[in-house]
């Protein structure tokens, strides 16, 4: 029978020393940092793992890995021990060495014919180097089983008067690897475990027999010896190891056997031990350290990634159930049992629960890939010499794994752009009067249900003319609309597909090459980027990302009766256009329909004919057909809608989302189709484009569980995914970008038609007064006397309730909004303004979009939409949340700063007392 | 003389027979979600308790027509290659693979379980009709029928090397 199943074993160690390896790493670099003054503890630790790499290995036969392990060792040794200062260029030596053993763990296998010549001359070379008092230590030891010690094992003498030192024993233990060590010990490791719980095992040898061969070397017996200091004595050694002493030689079973040879060796080191025995403080602090590690490792387990997984699967379903069975309970009101109620809300409870925690095991502190950017930083600095320092802020942050691994790299390439082009030379930074030393802040923070990271560094910035001037050239931009740009957004261009990827670029805009596939990557991970910088000052890049990967929000979305889920993080709006609407805001351009949004036009794309569904409209002919074409079916839909709009609560009443009135002016003359359906039509978000789809229905937003595509749906691109929608129905989760690539869509039409009316737009605009706030808004009322505007661009979506459902708690009030319950949002309570009339029985919510919080602006009418073009005044009163007032048409209208009431809002900034405006 | 289960089931009025050992279970999940931009004889997924499992219409796949669900239609699920991985190594049956996800067949009828011995299974004829040969590994004659052996691995197969449909 085998001892162990050699192969998990090894398994197990590469798991165990990869872990070590990586933290090795950071400590390394933080000992190089502090130079003489570097931790004791530190040194400690990664002497530790370091030494328990090199035992293991030893003990599977992984000679290069020991060899190089034990040249570490010996220097690290010397560094504890405080003979030999940890200078950059000996810590130098000691990454590359431990580079050298990565690279032999990442195929253990093939390890004994990987090359560390040059690596272990080095260390040799250090270990050579130091001062003689090094010698005079082993000279002074040099008693005959020193001698006899370095001889048979591979350990200096050194090491071996180190251990003295501290009031160690020194054994040999001689034992065989058979069956009956299994039953004991499980596996070898264990045995090194247990060893190194009691003392320090100085190395391991394995004697190899002729008809040694790899297949059967850890299923035949094999003698191992192992040079073993400790504090306990040998008779406590053979007690803790579980057997007798007297009889250890003759129990041929038994694991550890020490013969007369160990027995007499022991007790010359013992007599070594008691000359040294008063010094036995150290034995004291080694102790202890050996007793903190372990008991860290006791409060974790090792579980596998795909059980996670699995889990996380279950706990899906798990909440796909709950949501099956709240809404069979909510829509059968017959149905009622007593006591049911209360039973369904504790497994809510318990379900989100469960579902919060399986999700939290798949979190790791984004610190873990951050301490990785410090290697990369360094070698950076080293190789451009330039110096800099990376601070980390937010260590703690977790972040699901899946989006920890797939941000190494976008990460990496960040950090190398801050550290190669933003950070200046240290002879131009003490020039431009900053420190020499150039900084490199990654920092990590929760935001809105979201993950901020910010890379920021403090060098030169952007030159944004020099971006702007290439983008002009590369038709990225019209030279007009170039000039209006704000600044903020002219670095964004180096975002842009082929913009970096010239040579001549790189240098001009300080960035280098490839930020559009790193943008590309953050958006996979459903993520978003951003760019501040301010020339000579520095540049900061943030990345927006959600927690998790596996549950997103999604809207539900329809069309020809089939149900398809768009992730939010992709939706910039949704609306609705009448059917009297539908012709003067639609036509056709480059052989795409579009919409024309605050002046802008957007691309419009028919879900349908996305997704080749049959008896639709094929694009290529015109777009009046096009229009005329939908009728009839869609009579059939809006009807519905129209229907759902009044009565149910997930379905968003149309909204009327206004255009620009010179353009109704200019289109006034022209023939007027009527049209008798709407559009219902998502603004999507992919990349740096923005297009409508068109869908028959909007449904609600919920949360949903991303299951991978099928494998035979890998070359439909327009999916990212499947889910299982509350009610139990599979459906497909669509994937913005892919999307594009069924379209016909040239968005560079787009940009030169833009272009071409903004130049009419302008000069009707010229001719009228400058100085005014041209927007969109949404007018509503509060109190039934005064009017209000907000704009149009921060509202999510309206929604009509019955004012019977708000709920209060505490002093708050909350309401349902697409199985959410959000905080109610009344304007009076933080403006001086009318309180809503107490009379209603209806109301309508205004929800902002998500980055302006949670919360349902209350109102009591909505009035329409329409485009604003007119002067603010300032308010009778000044107040934040009030951005000034205007007449339109007869009516005094508020405008709300509704950033600012968000605000308010979110930090409870109530009025105490009302007052008109 | 060792044996051989097939679970057996009907497309049209032909008989068919899979290897009993890949089948997992056999249901009326038929509320299959169609696909778009896929092979045409992927029908869809369907929720299978949670999972997601990819129809496939057989009858289409194996050189047919589409066939539209009738009220004896079942979906033959089967096992995925990892809940083959025990099976395989047990009955040292190395052909017995399918992949990684989950993947059901659209059948018209399903029909009884049969166990015949393993030289009853002979070579197919010259002329296997509509259905393209390499789909299929061998035929049972039973009394007056003749039941043709599905070879799963190859119906599944395919897809995965030059990777499925999709008009692009």
């Amino acid at each position: 029978m085998a001892i162990v199943n050699n192969e998990s074993i090894i398994q197990e160690f590469v798991t165990e020393s990869q872990e070590h390896l990586e933290n090795i790493e950071p400590d390394l670099l933080l000992i190089e940092k502090e130079g003489k003054n570097a931790d004791p503890e530190i040194i400690n630790r990664v002497f530790r793992a370091i030494h328990s790499i090199k035992g293991a290995a030893g003990f599977l036969g992984f000679e290069a890995l020991k060899n190089l392990g034990h040249g570490l060792e010996s220097v690290l040794m010397l560094v504890r021990d405080g003979e030999l200062e940890p200078t950059p260029e000996i810590v130098d030596v000691l990454i590359k060495s431990l580079d050298k053993l990565q690279v032999m763990m990442d195929d253990v296998y093939t390890s004994n014919d990987i090359e560390y010549h040059e690596e272990s001359k080095l260390l040799d070379a250090i270990l050579g180097k130091k001062p003689d008092d090094g010698s005079g230590l082993s000279s002074g030891s040099g008693s005959s089983l020193t001698d006899s010690l370095t001889e048979q094992f591979s350990v200096s003498p050194q090491a071996l008067q180190a251990e003295k030192k501290q009031g160690k024993y020194l054994f040999i233990l001689n034992f065989s690897l058979d069956s009956s060590f299994e039953e004991e010990y499980e596996n070898p490791l264990r045995f090194i475990e247990m060893l190194e719980s009691m003392g320090t095992v100085l190395d391991i040898t394995i004697e190899i027999d002729d008809d040694f061969d790899l297949d059967t070397c850890l299923t035949s017996d094999l003698k191992v010896r192992c040079l073993y200091a400790s504090v306990l004595e040998d008779d406590l050694i053979c007690g803790s190891l579980g057997l007798d002493q007297l009889t250890a030689t003759e129990m041929k079973e038994e694991v550890v056997s020490p013969d007369k040879e160990v027995l007499s060796k022991s007790e010359e080191s013992k007599n070594l031990a008691e000359i040294t025995a008063k010094e036995s403080e150290p034995v004291a602090t080694t102790t202890n350290a050996n007793t903190g590690s372990k008991s860290e490792m006791v409060e974790t387990i090792r579980v596998r990634t795909d059980l996670i997984d699995k889990l996380m699967n279950l706990a899906g379903e798990i909440v796909l159930v709950r949501n099956q069975l709240s809404r069979l309970f909510h829509n059968n009101e017959v149905t009622k049992i007593n006591g049911l109620e209360p039973v369904l809300r504790t497994l809510d409870m318990a379900t989100t629960d469960l579902q919060e925690n399986i999700t939290k095991t798949r979190m790791q502190p984004i610190g873990n890939l951050f301490s990785k950017f410090q290697r990369v930083a360094r070698d950076l600095s080293k190789k451009m010499g330039k110096q800099v320092i990376l601070e980390t802020e937010g260590n703690d942050v977790e972040i699901d794994k899946s989006v920890l691994e797939a941000l190494s790299d976008p990460m990496t390439h960040l950090i190398r752009n801050a550290c190669d082009h933003g950070l200046e030379t240290p002879e131009e930074r003490q020039k431009k009067g900053k420190p020499p030393e150039g900084k490199v802040l990654l920092k990590a923070f929760h935001e809105a249900g979201q993950i901020n990271i910010s890379i920021s560094d403090d060098g030169q910035g952007i030159n944004q003319a020099r971006v702007l001037k290439k983008a002009i050239e590369r038709g990225l931009i019209q030279m007009e609309d170039a000039e209006k740009l704000p600044k903020e957004e002219i670095a964004n261009f180096i975002f842009m597909p082929g913009f970096s990827t010239t040579e001549e670029i790189s240098d001009v805009s300080g960035r280098g090459v490839g930020m559009d596939v790193v943008r590309t990557n953050i958006e996979k991970l459903g993520g978003h980027i951003n760019i501040k910088t301010d020339e000579g000052e520095g540049t900061t890049i943030t990345l927006r990302l959600p927690l998790t990967l596996a549950i997103i929000n999604a809207l539900t979305v329809s069309v020809q009766d089939l149900r398809y889920a768009i992730p939010q993080l992709n939706i910039l709006e949704i609306i609705s256009i009448k059917p009297e609407d539908v012709k003067k805001r639609i036509e056709r351009i480059g052989g795409a329909d579009a919409l024309h949004l605050r002046g802008k036009l957007l691309p419009l794309a028919r879900l349908s004919n996305v997704l080749k569904l049959e008896r639709v409209y094929q694009g290529q002919t015109d777009g009046e057909e096009a229009l005329v074409e939908q009728l009839e079916k869609r009579e059939r839909i809006s009807d519905r809608r129209a229907e759902l709009a009044t009565d149910d609560p997930n379905v968003l009443p149309p909204v009327e989302a206004a255009e620009p009135s010179e353009w109704a002016e200019k289109r006034a003359g022209e023939e007027r189709r009527k049209s008798s359906v709407g559009y219902n039509i998502v603004v999507l978000k992919a990349g740096n484009y923005e297009y409508g789809l068109i869908v028959d229905q909007i449904s609600n937003l919920e949360e949903i569980v991303v299951k991978p595509t099928s494998l035979y749906a890998k070359k439909a691109t327009c999916f990212a995914g499947v889910t299982i929608l509350g009610d139990g129905q599979a459906t497909m989760i669509l994937d913005t970008a892919g999307i594009i690539k069924y379209t016909s869509f040239s968005f560079s039409d787009f940009k030169t038609q833009e272009a071409l009316r903004k130049d009419v737009q302008d000069e009707i605009e010229e001719s009228k007064q400058s100085k005014r706030t041209k927007q969109d808004v949404i007018l509503f009322n509060n109190s039934r006397e005064e009017n209000f505007a907000i704009p149009l661009s921060s509202v999510f979506g309206l929604e009509k309730i019955r004012l019977s459902n708000i709920e209060q708690i505490g002093e708050k009030e909350f309401i349902h909004y697409r199985g959410d319950s959000i905080p109610l949002i009344r304007l009076e309570s933080y403006l001086p303004i009318r309180p809503f009339p107490k009379d209603l029985d209806i109301g309508y919510l205004i929800i902002p979009k998500a980055e302006f919080g949670t919360g349902a602006i209350l109102s009591s009418h909505i009035i329409n939409s329409t485009t604003v073009n007119t002067e603010l005044r300032p308010a009778f009163k000044e107040h934040p949340g009030i951005q000034g007032i205007a007449d339109l048409g007869d009516q005094l209208t508020v405008f709300l700063n509704f950033e600012a009431v968000m605000e308010l809002h979110k930090n409870d900034k109530k009025l105490t007392a009302d007052a008109g405006v | 003389m060792a044996t051989q289960s097939f679970s057996t089931f009907k497309l049209g009025e032909r008989q068919f027979g899979i290897d009993i050992l890949f089948v997992r279970e056999i249901n009326r999940h038929l509320e299959i979600t169609p696909m778009q931009h896929v092979s045409d004889f992927i029908r869809g997924i369907v929720n299978l308790r949670g999972q997601i499992v990819t129809v496939f219409d057989l009858h289409r796949r194996l050189g047919g027509e589409k066939h539209s669900i009738n009220q004896n239609s079942c979906n033959l699920i089967l096992k995925t290659d990892q809940e083959l991985n025990p099976i395989r190594e047990r009955e040292g049956q190395n052909d017995l693979r399918t992949t990684s996800e989950s993947v059901g067949f659209l059948v018209d009828q399903i029909g009884s379980v049969i166990t015949v011995p393993s030289d009853e299974i002979i070579e197919l004829p010259a002329d296997t009709g509509f259905i393209d040969r390499k789909y299929l590994s061998g035929v049972i004659k039973q009394d007056s029928s003749t039941i043709s052996i599905i070879n799963v691995p190859r119906v599944l197969m395919d897809e995965q090397t030059n990777s499925p449909g999709g008009e692009g």
